[in-house]
């Protein structure tokens, strides 16, 4: 919080002690032109070609605005006041933008890209409703982007970060495949518990060829091991509800004390997260937790962990194999160091990519959901049991949500990552929690 | 008054005399110290101290630590270097008010001459007892040494630190295996741990404290914390805090700068730590001083961007960064136009940013913004992402971090 | 294996051991270690566990009795306490293994083997509203629903794949769980004395460490406890904390198994000091490539196994520390040490272990008759001590050498081993011979390891000869008339070497190869053969041989004794034979001779012999080939050489000229499609099949051929 960061962060003392960092070099001086160049939206460029080819790259334009609203969490009487990123048309006008404001998306949109696409992200800082005294700047952090210029890596101190009311053109020429993430870099221990964190999908340029089956892939695997049918974004996260009441009660925290108190899964606790995407009783909240596939079906888990604690993550009855880490491909050449496991251990700032088949559908354990469909439910959820719980005592809650395996043929092809059956329309002004 | 008071009116203070007192003097040292700095043996004599760390918020925290012979009061312990087929001894003078003793994960043999029997290993006696501990440097890594006495107590006040042995390939390989070779000029330690300054104060006020109810308030690697991490070895200004974090490299070139950095993770604290390097995904070769190679030599390393480090854990990591897009102002400018400077935000008015966002390049900054940046060079964090833990006490951009810096290529004039 | 089943495992399972009161017959002789224990007294329970410490427990090769074949585990859950110092009587939810309880914590480990049926039947008798279980990594769907107090639950699996595995409630496991409803599944490899199977599971000690924790303030009230503040005071190993937790008794040099289950909320982080733990599984999935390490993260919920070489030096005593990294080696308040920590003790001298392995598994290589394939192996000691080797080899036919013994190698050492294969000049092309090499330890003899190796033989062998004059052959010098030669187009090799076998005196004129390392053979006077007296030269003497070529030795046996069946005079000298597939033996002979029952015979015809063989011969005689149906005549065109299956190859004892062929004794010309008997009928080959002066032999006579 700006009012209170001229006392915060490195002191000048600090800096003065930076030897290793070399001599200091003082810059400044005048204004020159340099400096007077207008800032353009790069907007401009070309919009996603449909049928994308899988060698050429494409241009892909994102325009992400930062604001502040409120979620809802089971078993707390008031919505919880959060910091985010939503999801903006990219011809949206300058002044269009102020019906975002408030309309925050928590966990921000998922992004998907395709490996080597020129990817262009506007981000827009619209500022706060509820705290229009807070003149914070935001950043977006490509976490895990390899070999990034330091002005697109999103570190306010070692490069810049965007004001209130400006906006910046990140760019990112994506050269690896696999499941990572981006969150706010300012003032981080504070905006990404508020909310400003969201993941990425890079699909490996192999995608679209018919490897072993399959023309959807993980990683660039040559061979379909990295195939699947349908895949989720797992985007765990746990909240500690008082820095959000003290930000919304102008209040400090003591960050060291951090203690968790509710933990989602896409944003959502359970119950919710087997509510439908943009369920119109979770406006903040659209992305569902909610996996549903078929019997048979090979599912790809791109799990990440963008809150401060470790999660051992089982999905209780069905073995994961774990092909993916960080996104890179466990594989060395011809040596395979993908490995099935019950339990994916995943900590702050990880990604995995987990893969399973779905088992043949059980009509012995068959439950019956809102559209009359029969299926098989699984539980996914952190064995840190202690955590499955919404803020307080009592019942089931928290960072778990279910895998509901369909008889082969009851339920669509995936049309997009995380898709339930059925879905809502997003509700204006919001636009869909992912952007491929 | 409360700590957290406290902290804000010393932050304050040093504000003002950081303004005052150390603007005129830029740093002095011609050749930054940086990397590894060993402590070579293999006959060690280490005594048990007690003494005061600075946290960069201006707090100072009473530890327990080892010290090299007469020296002076260090944390961590000394970096304790031998190479491979060395008998290793360390001798222990514990000078402290409880019995201390010394186990060394990872080494198998060890021999005890002196002391008395301990719950975990030979112990030498309070205030002044003496104990040796003997065994074979057989195969090289990175490996800790910490108390085995009430380590739950002893080792959070400090008394660890770090044994590397040399492979008998040489040392600039970090086994003895080809794969394993590194610029010897780039190699770092980054040992990780955390403090309760309350518990602190109650060892040093020798009152009561409930270990069950330890609560940290900072994090350091070698044991300072962000930004002190990126200060040179042995600056003054941290006269018990000898080792710096900061990691420097160049860009990968297959010509000129082929070898990778070698970076070596110990996690000494009692909490596994999440550890993110931004910059480049590093490649995990060896975990507790054994090679990741199967039983065929088949490659079994693997690469992250966020490693979580178990408590007592060592990591021995190859990193390289390449400037894969090459970017620059003249051939091969970036496809968008960033805006004008003035109309983005500075943190507090400093940065480490040149200006340009060319690596190499050096542009102007508006006006009343302090750079420390030399020559177009580029920084990235490289932090804990339990983020509370990238904090000193509740001041962002501080605690378990450290800073790497990438140079253009063949560095800064 | 045997090892395991009688060394001392020490962490001594004092559950398990009350377990098997009811679950399995065989410890029902130890009463009195029961946990946990009523008692809360320190003291009390303090010499309880001595007397466990020093007892000679080991875990069981199986609990829960088999019930008409399937492995049946009865538990009940159930309320309870256990006693923590300090903190009196802990409520608990457990698992018992009878009615009457108690229940334990954890619950009693169930031991199974590998392919069993398993059966576990859940009595609930006061957990509500239910309890269910569920068993990760198990084939069967999990019960999140359970059973209300009063009822039961079956559930049945097949213990498909070996491994360490957690059991543990499905039913509000946020609270169930955590109260202590969890145990351990093993299911024993079906290669006893590896976890997984393969030599890198291999253990002889083994200890189960469930590791949980306990925060009493939950324990006191778990459904109004907010778990939000969950914060464990008590860490566990096996439901107790040091010093309560029994130490890992093992012998020095062993290598011991170490299998963890984390049944607690939080991840452990377990380090040991003085040794590695080599990482070989974790969630009952074997590692592709385990790795070392001092200190893993087991995950909440997670098992891992690990396999730690007790150092062979390491003296009777000595204590490795296990332990909780996080520090959790503290019962409260500050009291070390104590939590999560526990001893790998050397208990036992070291016990040498053996082992031995051998590299490649399987090799093959390729060659041409005559000639020696050279193998070199590996052979590694796997066990901990010095050892030395007895080497085997059997299937062979072929001549093959490998050195009797190797070593001594150290421990961990390698040394190499030549294998030497020789293809025998007869080999016909494609032929392979297969030996298997066996590695046996001389430290412990059930312990080898081997490799087969499978040898090819390339060159394509047109032609067996036997010739009447010595000399060189092709680039065969010191040829004898006795010898059999082969010929593959190209070149000639000695397939019979008679010189070797002490028949140099004769002349080999008739042979027939029965089979590989057989050969039938007539000479052309009469002699001295091996053991055999005098053989004449009517008489056909059968070689075994032990080795053929260059050095060829075998023994000798009668195969047909002329005089039983009317081969009386010189004329009757047998200078050509063969064999049909039926058996029968063809003669041709030396001159024009009389045989009974059968008519105007000459020694251009072949005679069919069919009976009985051996040293007492007795056969019915009959026309097989009349020479003159097919123009030849007796003398010149004496037939001294035959192949006749299919197509009659022949060669004569002189000039020979038929319609469309013509050639001289050293020739082998083809009669095909014949039609055999009295009235013989054929088509001569233009084409002589082997033209003897094309290749040396113009001064030459081959005197018997056979075909591959």
């Amino acid at each position: 919080m700006n009012h209170q960061a001229k006392l915060r962060g490195l002191s000048r003392r600090d800096f003065l002690r930076l030897g290793g960092l070399g001599a200091l070099a003082l810059a400044g001086g005048g204004a020159v032109p340099a400096l007077a160049r207008a800032y353009t939206r790069p907007l401009a460029v070309a919009s996603r070609p449909v049928g994308r080819s899988l060698q050429a790259p494409d241009t892909i334009p994102i325009h992400l605005a930062a604001t502040d609203g409120h979620i809802s969490l089971p078993g707390r009487a008031d919505p919880l006041y959060v910091f985010g990123f939503v999801n903006v048309p990219l011809n949206v006008l300058p002044n269009a933008l102020d019906a975002f404001k408030g309309a925050v998306q928590f966990p921000a949109p998922i992004l998907g890209v395709d490996e080597n696409d020129d990817v262009y992200l506007t981000l827009t800082n619209i500022g706060l409703v509820v705290r229009p005294d807070l003149d914070d700047s935001h950043t977006i952090h490509w976490h895990g982007f390899p070999n990034q210029n330091a002005i697109f890596d999103g570190v306010p101190e070692v490069s810049i970060s965007v004001p209130v009311g400006r906006g910046f053109p990140y760019f990112y020429r994506p050269r690896r495949a696999g499941s990572f993430m981006y969150h706010c870099h300012f003032e981080d221990v504070e905006h990404v518990q508020m909310g400003m964190q969201g993941s990425i999908f890079v699909r490996p340029s192999q995608n679209g060829t018919s490897i072993g089956g399959f023309n959807k892939f993980a990683y660039n695997d040559g061979d379909g091991s990295t195939g699947y049918h349908r895949e989720f974004a797992v985007h765990l996260d746990e909240l500690w509800t008082t820095p959000h009441d003290n930000l919304e009660a102008i209040q400090e925290t003591v960050w060291p004390d951090y203690k968790a108190d509710y933990w989602a899964i896409n944003g959502r606790v359970y119950p919710d997260t087997l509510l439908p995407n943009n369920d119109p009783s979770l406006l903040a909240q659209p992305l569902s937790s909610l996996i549903q596939v078929e019997a048979g079906d090979r599912v790809l888990l791109r799990l990440s962990n963008l809150g401060y604690e470790q999660q051992a993550m089982q999905l209780l009855g069905i073995p994961l194999k774990v092909v993916g880490e960080d996104a890179t491909l466990l594989r060395n050449g011809s040596v395979d160091l993908s490995y099935l496991t019950n339990t994916v251990y995943i900590g702050p700032g990880e990604a995995r990519d987990a893969l399973f088949t779905a088992p043949a559908f059980d009509s012995n354990h068959a439950q019956t959901d809102g559209q009359g469909r029969q299926y098989n439910a699984y539980w996914l959820w952190t064995r840190n049991f202690q955590r499955l719980t919404n803020g307080g005592p009592g019942g089931l809650g928290g960072m778990a949500t279910q895998v509901w395996v369909y008889p082969n043929g009851a339920i669509p092809d995936q049309a997009h990552p995380n898709e339930t059956y059925p879905e809502f329309p997003p509700t204006p002004p919001y636009l869909n929690p992912w952007i491929f | 008054m409360s700590p957290k008071i406290l902290r804000k009116i010393l932050l304050s203070l040093l504000v003002l005399t950081g303004l005052l007192i150390t603007s005129p003097s830029a740093p002095t040292r011609a050749v930054p110290s940086i990397g590894l700095q060993c402590t070579t043996g293999p006959t060690f004599n280490l005594a048990t101290d007690s003494g005061y760390i600075y946290t960069p918020d201006g707090n100072s925290i009473f530890m327990w630590s080892f010290r090299n012979g007469a020296g002076s009061f260090q944390l961590p312990g000394p970096v304790l270097c031998v190479n491979q087929g060395d008998s290793v001894t360390v001798n222990l003078t514990n000078t402290l008010p409880e019995p201390v003793s010394i186990v060394f994960p990872g080494q198998s043999g060890v021999t005890t001459s002196g002391g008395s029997p301990g719950p975990l290993t030979a112990e030498a006696a309070a205030s002044g007892g003496t104990v040796s501990y003997s065994f074979a440097a057989s195969q090289p890594g990175t490996y800790l040494y910490e108390s085995g006495s009430n380590p739950t107590k002893q080792v959070q006040m400090g008394l660890y630190g770090v044994l590397v042995v040399r492979p008998s390939m040489g040392a600039n390989f970090a086994y003895n295996h080809a794969s394993t070779q590194f610029n010897p000029s780039r190699e770092f330690l980054l040992v990780l741990s955390e403090i309760d300054p309350l518990f602190h104060r109650a060892v040093e006020l020798n009152q009561s404290y409930d270990l069950n109810a330890l609560n940290d308030d900072y994090w350091t690697i070698n044991g300072r914390a962000f930004p002190d991490t990126v200060s040179d070895n042995d600056v003054s200004w941290l006269p018990s805090q000898p080792y710096g974090a900061l990691v420097k490299v160049e860009p990968y070139d297959a010509n000129t700068n082929p070898f990778p950095a070698l970076i070596r993770y110990a996690n000494a604290g009692i909490f596994n730590h999440p550890f993110h390097p931004h910059g480049n995904h590093l490649r995990v070769i060896a975990r507790d001083g054994r090679l990741l190679r199967g039983p065929a030599d088949e490659d079994i390393s693997y690469e992250d961007f966020t490693r979580t480090i178990g408590s007592g854990q060592t990591y021995d990591l190859l990193f390289k960064w390449t400037d894969v897009e090459a970017w620059s102002s003249g051939g091969n400018p970036i496809p968008v136009t960033i805006p004008g400077l003035q109309n983005l935000v500075f943190k507090d008015g400093v940065t480490f940013y040149s200006g340009s966002p060319y690596l190499g390049e050096q542009d102007e900054l508006p006006v009343g913004v302090t750079s420390y940046n030399e020559c177009g060079e580029f920084y990235f964090p490289w932090h804990s992402h339990a983020l509370f833990e990238f904090t000193n006490f509740d001041e962002g951009f501080g605690g378990l971090a450290t800073i790497l810096r990438v140079d253009p290529p063949g560095g800064c004039p | 294996m045997r090892k395991r089943m009688t060394q001392i495992t020490g962490w001594g399972t004092i559950l398990l051991v009350i377990a098997l009161l009811t679950l399995s017959a065989p410890v029902l002789a130890r009463p009195g270690l029961g946990q946990p224990v009523a008692s809360s007294a320190m003291a009390g329970r303090a010499s309880a566990r001595l007397a466990a410490a020093v007892s000679q427990a080991v875990l069981p090769t199986t609990t829960c009795p088999l019930v008409s074949g399937v492995r049946t585990c009865d538990l009940w859950a159930m309320t309870g306490t256990i006693a923590l110092p300090g903190a009196g009587a802990v409520p608990i939810w457990g698992l018992a293994t009878s009615a009457s309880g108690p229940a334990q914590l954890p619950g009693p480990a169930l031991i199974v083997n590998q392919g069993e049926a398993v059966q576990v039947i859940l009595h609930n008798v006061d957990i509500s509203p239910a309890v269910g279980l569920v068993f990760p990594g198990q084939s069967l769907f999990p019960d999140t629903e359970g059973v209300a107090p009063g009822g039961s639950q079956t559930y049945d699996f097949t213990a498909a794949n070996p491994g360490t595995y957690i059991y543990e409630s499905g039913t509000d496991p946020e609270i169930q769980v955590a109260m202590g409803l969890y145990g351990a599944l093993i299911v024993r490899s079906s290669t006893p004395g590896q976890a997984y199977g393969g030599s890198a599971s291999a253990y002889e000690d083994e200890a189960l460490l469930v590791l949980s924790e306990i925060d009493p303030n939950f324990n006191a009230d778990p459904t109004g406890f907010n778990r939000v503040n969950y914060a464990p005071k008590f860490w566990m190993i096996n439901g107790e904390v040091h010093p309560d937790t029994d130490t890992i008794q093992v012998a020095a040099g062993n290598r011991v198994l170490l299998r963890y289950v984390n049944a607690g909320l939080v991840h452990d982080t377990m380090s040991l000091l003085g040794a590695h733990q080599q990482v070989i599984a974790k969630d009952a999935y074997p590692a592709a490539f385990p790795y070392s390490v001092v200190a893993e993260t087991i995950a909440a919920g997670s098992t891992a196994d690990m396999i730690v070489n007790v150092p062979p030096t390491a003296s009777l005593g000595t204590r490795l520390p296990l332990y909780n990294r996080q520090e959790h080696v503290i019962n409260p308040v500050n009291q070390f040490p104590g939590g999560m920590l526990t001893f790998i003790e050397v208990t036992s001298p070291a016990q040498p272990v053996y082992g031995v392995a051998v590299t490649p598994p399987t090799a093959s290589q390729s060659g041409n008759p005559g000639g020696t394939l050279i193998y070199n192996f590996n052979v590694t000691n796997t066990g901990n001590t010095s050892d030395s080797y007895t080497v085997a080899i059997a299937g062979n036919a072929w001549t093959t050498t490998a050195p009797a013994t190797l070593g001594p190698v150290a421990s961990g050492g390698t040394v190499p081993m030549a294998v030497n294969v020789e293809i025998p000049a007869g080999a016909a092309n494609g032929s392979t011979d297969v030996v298997t090499v066996t590695v046996t330890s001389q430290g412990d003899n059930t312990k080898s390891d081997s490799s087969t190796i499978t040898s090819t033989a390339l060159s394509s062998i047109v032609l067996y000869l036997s010739l009447s004059e010595g000399g060189t052959v092709g680039s065969l010098t010191g040829v004898g008339d006795e010898d059999i030669l082969s010929f593959n187009g190209s070149a000639f090799a000695m397939l019979f070497d008679g010189s070797d076998v002490g028949v140099d005196a004769l002349d080999l004129d008739g042979f027939v190869l029965v089979d590989a390392d057989t050969i039938w053979m007539s000479f052309d006077n009469p002699g001295t053969i091996g053991s055999l007296g005098t053989v004449d030269d009517s008489d056909i003497v059968q070689f075994d041989a032990a080795t053929l070529g260059d050095n060829t030795a075998g023994a000798f046996s009668w195969a047909f004794d002329g005089s039983d069946v009317g081969l009386t005079t010189n004329a009757e000298d047998v200078d050509a034979i063969d064999r049909l597939p039926d058996g029968s033996l063809l003669v041709s002979t030396f001159g024009n001779p009389d045989i009974p029952g059968v008519a105007g015979e000459q020694d251009e015809d072949l005679l069919s012999c069919t009976g009985t063989f051996g040293a007492t011969t007795s056969c019915t005689w009959s026309m097989y080939f009349d020479g003159s149906d097919v123009g030849l005549s007796a003398g010149s065109e004496n037939v001294d050489a035959v192949d006749a299956n299919g197509s009659i190859y022949l060669s004569t004892t002189g000039n020979f000229s038929v319609t469309g062929a013509a050639g001289a004794d050293e020739d082998v010309f083809v009669c095909t499609a014949p039609t055999t008997g009295a009235n013989t009928a054929c088509t001569y080959s233009p084409t002589l099949f082997f033209d003897g002066s094309a290749w040396g032999l113009a001064a030459n006579d081959v005197d018997e051929i056979k075909l591959p």
